[in-house]
């Protein structure tokens, strides 16, 4: 994990540095359908997924790359961190595709007595399609 | 089937969830999270946490009989199905040993002029209770139906 980030070392416009998962595989659309109980066969089974319109089969599921998202402002900010994850779907993305996080700081402001960062987020795949859109916000430590 | 609009408002009985160390585990690694925090409960307390913690989306783990209820009463038809956007908030992660009551309720249900036709939006949200009754999570989804 990155160095303890403090509230008084980041600003608005910062960027936060993005996170690169490794192509998605099969196996984990098999992991992440068995894991998080989403039994779609949209995400498993390439036969269904073709019926159902999609060309190269199975797509992975949204909610995956969601997790990158929030795994990407955990790595950043330390979980214990992170209020609160945000997206819209916007793309699909399919197995092989290596997804990048990225984000930058939009807002430093105080709530329930904390020092929160409000970021904006959002998940690439490597052919540069936008997959995942939204903000996440971490309430980080002060210097004091 | 159509969608039952009448259907916002309507909630579901409430079901109890326990966080458990190796579904966390199972959802870490399907996340390629290679952090000892989520694996191992001593990493996990040297880094502040009471138990192994779990990732941030992990409420999208709690699905059971209540949320296929939901979808039957808002009459969704699955062939058509998108799933819009998500929200996880928390105020501080959740951890093996929590024991959560959730409910879910359809927040909302509107149309949406798209490029095919109308779409229409059922927007949901599920809010998870510790014992004492203080919010351990809420989570807001916003499902699509194409035309």
């Amino acid at each position: 994990m990155a160095d303890k980030i403090y509230f008084e070392d980041v600003n608005e416009g910062d960027e936060i540095p993005p996170a690169t998962q490794p192509g998605i595989t099969k196996v984990q659309l098999l992991q992440y359908a068995g894991a998080s109980h989403d039994y779609n066969l949209l995400h498993t089974d390439d036969g269904f997924a073709q019926m159902a319109g999609m060309p190269n089969g199975v797509i992975a599921h949204g909610m995956l790359s969601m997790g990158f998202a929030g795994q990407f402002l955990a790595g950043w900010a330390g979980l214990q961190n992170v209020r609160k994850v945000s997206v819209r779907f916007t793309a699909m993305t399919e197995p092989g595709d290596e997804v990048v996080a990225a984000g930058k700081i939009v807002k430093k402001y105080q709530e329930d007595g904390e020092n929160r960062v409000l970021c904006e987020i959002q998940t690439t795949t490597q052919k540069g399609t936008v997959t995942t859109k939204g903000e996440g916000v971490v309430a980080l430590p002060s210097k004091g | 089937m159509s969608i039952n609009m009448d259907s916002v408002g309507f909630e579901t009985e409430e079901t109890v969830h326990e966080v458990d160390r190796v579904s966390i585990k199972w959802f870490a690694l399907a996340l390629g999270e290679k952090n000892p925090i989520y694996f191992d409960r001593e990493a996990a307390k040297a880094a502040g946490f009471a138990d192994v913690p779990a990732p941030p989306t992990f409420p999208t783990t709690f699905r059971d009989a209540q949320d296929a209820k939901l979808r039957d009463k808002v009459g969704f038809d699955f062939t058509k199905l998108v799933h819009g956007s998500q929200e996880y908030e928390a105020p501080k992660p959740l951890v093996a040993g929590d024991v959560l009551r959730i409910k879910s309720r359809v927040a909302d249900i509107y149309t949406k002029e798209g490029k095919s036709g109308a779409m229409i939006m059922v927007k949901t949200e599920s809010t998870g209770r510790r014992p004492d009754g203080s919010v351990a999570f809420v989570g807001r989804s916003t499902i699509i139906q194409r035309p």
